[in-house]
C-alpha cells in the first residue's frame, strides 16, 4: 500500500490544476455565477498563519458552491503600496517596488502551497502603473464632480524629519516621533480630501444587506448621526459678540450653567478678559499640540480655563460664565457647546472640577416629588427617553421627545437657530506625503492654479530611480524629472502634485478590477473610459459574499 | 458616480475571528508565539493544515493555537487513506452494518451540508470524524457497493476543505469521473439522515423525574441545555 506523504500529493495536485486551468473560472458560463471575495493581502514577504486562517475557509466555502453547481469566481491580488515597502527602502537602500515585487513573487508560492482554487489569471497588483491608473481616474472624475478638494488640514508633523507621519508612527502619551524618537507636532499642511460625508446618509442605509450587526453597528457609531439644534447664544459683553452651539438636548437648556469654546475658537481672543489672557493663552496653545483622540479621551481629566467673560442663556436669560475647554472640539459641531452638568457626562465631570451648580432640569417620568431649585448631583443624571422636564418654566412637565421639539419650536421662533443634523463623519483625507503611492494627477501651475492631469496622460507614473534620503522626506519633491513638468492648460513650467494617496484608496475598488484585470491596459484613456469591462462588472457583481476580519478598531481610523 | 445600478459593492458579509498565540495573546515576533505555516506544512501537508485551523473552534469566534491537536487531524487523513487503500474481504455481510453505514453517511452529509453552507467548518470536521469511525466499524462488514459509496461520499465531502488528498484518493476510487473537483455535491436522503431517536431519562437529584425522546448523537451540552 502507498504511504501518504502530503508533501508529494500535493505539490503535485497544485501543479496539474494549475496547468488544466481547472479553476479559472468560465466567464461565458451558463451557470449561476457566484463571486466570492476574500481580503487583499499586503505583500510582506511572508504569509503567516492569519492568512491562513483567513483564506483556507473561504476557499472551502468557494469549493463548496462550485461543487452546488455554481461558477464560483474566486480572485486574489496584492494591496501593494504602502510605508513598509518605503521603510525598507531607506534602510535596505532597496527601491520600494523591487521590495514589493520579490515579495510578490515569494508570496504567490505560499499562497499556491495552500491549495486554493484562486483565479490566478484575475490577479491585480495595486502598485502596476495599469492599475493605479485606474485609481487616478478615479480622483480626476471626483475632482471634476467637486467630491475631491485641497484644504488646510491639521497633521502630524517632525520637524526633525521634515515629513508628516502616519497616526501608527506616532508613540505613546508623549507623541514622539518612531524614527528619531523627537516630539511630533501638529501643524497645517494643504490636503487632498474627499467628499464622503456628502453620503452620510446613505451609509445608513442598510436596507437589503445581509450584514452582520456588529459591522452595521460599528458603521452607524463611525457615521455618528445625531439629531438636535444650532442655536447663538449672545455673549454679556458690548457689541453684538455671540457664539453658536450645537446640542441634541435642547430639552436640557434650563439647565446651563456655563458655556465651552474650544480652544480653536475664533471668539476666545476677542472675549477674554486682561487678568484671563495669559492663563488663556498657554492653555490653548497646549491643547492645540494634542490630537483629537487624546482630547476626547473618556480618561482625560476634564480641565479648562475661564475667559473672564459671560453669556446670556436665551430661554432663561441666566447669566453664564464661558470657559475655554480641549475637550470641545473645533471640527465638531460648533465648536462651542451650552455647559449642562447634570444631564451630560464630560460636562458634569468639568463642572465638578471647577464647583460650577449642576441644576437638575429633567427627571424620569415617573419622578413625582419637586426637584428644589439648587439642589446637586452626586452623577449626572442621563436620562433621555421617558424624560420629563422640571424647572424649565413654560415648559416643565414636557416629557421626551415633546420636550426637544417645543423648545426647539421656541428657539426657531425666536429666530435664533434651527434644527439641524451633526455627524462625526468627516471628510477623509487622502494625502500622504510618501513616494510609495498612487501620485494624485494634478499639476500646480503659477498661472492657471490647480490643474488636473488630462486623461489621455494617465497614469502619472512613478520614477524607478527615486533617492531616499534618510530624513524619510518623499523622494518625489527631489526628482526633477517627476516634479518639473508643463501645465496642461497654458503650456508653461509648472509642477506636478507630489502626495500619494492614502492605500484605502487602492483597496476600496480592487474587487472591480478583478473582474477585467487591467482593463485598455497600455491604452490611451478617455474621461468616459470606464476602470473595468462593463460586461463582466454585470455579469459578476455585486460580490456574493465578502468574509474579512475587523482590524482592532481605535477611533484613530475615523479621522481619516 | 452613477457607475453601478447596485448600491454596495457586497450583499453578504462574513466576519471571521482571529487566530491568537498559543498563549491566547495575539501574535508577535517579540512575544514569540508565532506560528509558522511553512513548517507545518512540512511536517503535516497543507490539507491537514487546513483542516486543523478550521477545526480549532468557530470561525467568527477566533481560536488560539493549539499545538496538540494537529497530529490528531493527521492521523484523521492518513485513516481514510488506509480505508482507500484496504482491499475489501468481504467476509460475513452483516445487513445490520450495511443499514448503519448508509445511514451515517446520509446524516454525515446532511450535517456538513448544513454546516458548510454557514461557515460552521469546526462542526463539519467533527461530523467527518465520527463518519470516519462508522466506516472503520462497520465498513468490513458491508457489501463492496455499500462501502465504494460511502468511501465516495466522504471524499466528496472532504474535497472543499482537503482538496489534494481527497483528489488523490479519488483517483484511487473512480479515475473514469476525472477530477474530484468537478464533481457535484452530493445529495442525501432526508429519510435515511433523520437522526433515530433514543429514550433520554432525565433525572434530578438521582430520582428519575421524565422520560423524552431525542435524536441519537446530541452532544452533551445540547441535552444540558434542552
Amino acid at each position: 500500500m502507498a504511504e501518504y506523504v502530503p508533501v508529494e500529493i500535493e505539490a503535485k495536485w497544485q501543479k496539474s490544476w494549475e496547468e488544466s486551468g481547472s479553476f479559472e473560472p468560465d466567464f461565458e458560463t451558463e451557470k449561476s455565477r457566484y463571486y466570492m471575495l476574500t481580503m487583499l493581502p499586503y505583500p510582506s514577504g511572508d504569509l503567516h498563519i492569519g492568512h491562513w486562517y483567513a483564506m483556507a475557509p473561504s476557499d472551502t466555502y468557494a469549493r463548496f458552491l462550485k461543487m452546488q453547481g455554481n461558477e464560483v469566481f474566486f480572485p486574489i491580488g496584492f494591496d501593494a503600496f504602502g510605508l513598509p515597502a518605503e521603510n525598507a527602502a531607506i534602510k535596505n537602500n532597496i527601491h520600494p517596488k523591487d521590495w514589493t515585487y520579490k515579495n510578490i513573487e515569494r508570496m504567490r508560492l505560499q499562497l499556491r502551497s495552500m491549495g486554493n482554487m484562486f483565479a490566478w489569471k484575475n490577479e491585480v497588483v495595486s502598485c502596476d502603473p495599469d492599475y493605479y491608473k485606474w485609481s487616478q481616474w478615479f480622483f480626476l472624475r471626483m475632482l471634476e464632480m467637486d467630491l475631491a478638494y485641497r484644504e488646510f488640514a491639521p497633521v502630524d508633523f517632525c520637524n526633525h524629519c521634515q515629513t508628516t507621519l502616519a497616526r501608527e508612527q506616532v508613540w505613546g502619551d508623549e507623541r514622539l516621533c518612531e524614527r528619531c524618537g523627537n516630539t511630533v507636532i501638529r501643524k497645517e499642511l494643504n490636503q487632498w480630501k474627499l467628499r464622503i460625508t456628502n453620503y452620510a446618509d446613505e451609509l445608513l442605509d442598510f436596507d437589503g444587506l445581509d450584514w452582520p450587526e456588529r459591522v452595521r453597528l460599528m458603521q452607524t457609531n463611525w457615521i455618528g448621526r445625531s439629531n438636535g439644534v444650532e442655536f447663538d447664544i449672545e455673549l454679556d459683553l458690548p457689541g453684538d459678540l455671540q457664539f453658536r452651539v450645537f446640542t441634541t438636548r435642547p430639552d436640557t437648556v434650563f439647565g446651563m450653567t456655563f458655556c465651552v469654546l474650544a480652544p480653536e475658537h475664533e471668539l476666545v481672543e476677542q472675549i477674554v478678559t486682561d487678568d484671563q489672557k495669559e492663563e488663556v493663552s498657554i492653555y490653548c496653545e497646549n491643547a492645540m499640540r494634542k490630537d483629537e483622540i487624546e482630547r476626547m479621551s473618556e480618561s482625560q481629566e476634564k480641565d479648562g480655563v475661564f475667559t473672564g467673560a459671560y453669556a446670556i442663556n436665551p430661554l432663561n436669560g441666566d447669566r453664564v460664565p464661558v470657559w475655554v475647554a480641549e475637550y470641545v472640539l473645533a471640527g465638531y459641531g460648533t465648536g462651542a457647546i451650552m455647559g449642562v452638568p447634570a444631564h451630560d457626562q464630560r460636562d458634569f465631570l468639568f463642572a465638578r472640577r471647577y464647583d460650577i451648580p449642576t441644576p437638575v432640569v429633567v427627571v424620569p417620568e415617573d419622578h413625582d416629588q419637586p426637584i428644589p431649585e439648587g439642589s446637586e448631583l452626586e452623577e449626572a443624571l442621563l436620562v433621555k427617553e421617558g424624560s420629563k422636564m422640571v424647572n424649565s418654566n413654560e415648559f416643565d412637565g414636557l416629557v421626551w421627545p415633546e420636550g426637544f421639539d417645543r423648545v426647539v419650536q421656541a428657539i426657531e421662533d425666536k429666530g435664533i437657530g434651527k434644527k439641524q443634523v451633526n455627524y462625526r463623519l468627516r471628510d477623509w483625507l487622502i494625502s500622504r506625503q510618501r513616494m510609495w503611492g498612487t501620485p494624485i494627477p494634478v499639476i500646480h501651475c503659477n498661472n492657471c492654479g490647480t490643474v488636473p492631469v488630462p486623461y489621455e496622460d494617465l497614469p502619472v507614473m512613478l520614477p524607478d530611480d527615486a533617492e531616499f534620503k534618510p530624513t524619510g522626506e518623499s523622494p518625489l519633491k527631489y526628482h526633477p524629472g517627476f516634479l518639473n513638468t508643463e501645465c496642461p492648460k497654458c503650456g508653461g513650467s509648472a509642477e506636478r502634485e507630489t502626495d500619494t494617496m492614502d492605500t484605502f484608496i487602492c483597496s476600496s475598488w480592487y474587487y472591480f478590477g478583478y473582474v477585467s484585470p487591467y482593463w485598455k491596459m497600455g491604452e490611451k484613456l478617455k474621461k468616459e473610459d470606464l476602470p473595468w469591462d462593463p460586461e463582466a462588472i454585470q455579469q459578476w457583481c455585486p460580490v456574493n459574499q465578502y468574509t474579512f476580519f475587523i482590524f482592532d478598531f481605535s477611533p484613530r481610523y475615523l479621522q481619516i | 458616480m452613477k457607475l453601478f445600478d447596485f448600491r454596495e459593492p457586497a450583499t453578504r458579509l462574513f466576519n471571521q475571528g482571529m487566530i491568537l498565540g498559543e498563549d491566547h495573546e495575539k501574535m508577535s515576533k517579540s512575544r514569540g508565539n508565532v506560528v509558522n505555516p511553512d513548517d507545518l506544512v512540512k511536517k503535516y501537508g497543507a490539507d491537514t493544515v487546513r483542516c486543523y485551523l478550521m477545526f480549532l473552534g468557530p470561525w467568527d469566534a477566533g481560536a488560539p493555537w493549539n499545538p496538540h491537536g494537529i497530529e490528531g487531524l493527521s492521523r484523521f487523513f492518513k485513516g481514510i487513506w488506509n480505508l482507500c487503500h484496504q482491499p475489501q474481504k468481504p467476509e460475513n455481510i452483516d445487513q445490520e452494518s450495511e443499514k448503519k453505514l448508509r445511514k451515517a453517511q446520509h446524516r454525515t452529509l446532511k450535517k456538513v451540508t448544513e454546516d458548510l453552507g454557514r461557515f460552521r467548518f469546526n462542526t463539519a470536521i467533527a461530523a467527518l470524524m465520527s463518519f470516519r469511525n462508522d466506516l472503520k466499524d462497520h465498513v468490513h462488514r458491508c457489501r463492496e457497493e455499500t462501502r465504494t459509496e460511502a468511501l465516495k461520499t466522504m471524499l466528496l465531502m472532504l474535497a472543499p476543505l482537503a482538496p489534494h488528498v481527497s483528489e488523490e484518493l479519488w483517483q484511487l476510487m473512480a479515475p473514469e469521473t476525472g477530477s474530484i473537483h468537478q464533481q457535484a455535491w452530493p445529495a442525501f436522503d432526508e429519510q435515511l439522515a433523520s437522526a433515530e431517536m433514543v429514550t433520554l431519562v432525565v433525572q434530578i437529584n438521582g430520582k428519575v423525574r421524565d422520560r423524552i425522546q431525542c435524536p441519537v448523537g446530541l452532544e452533551q451540552k445540547q441535552t444540558e441545555e434542552g
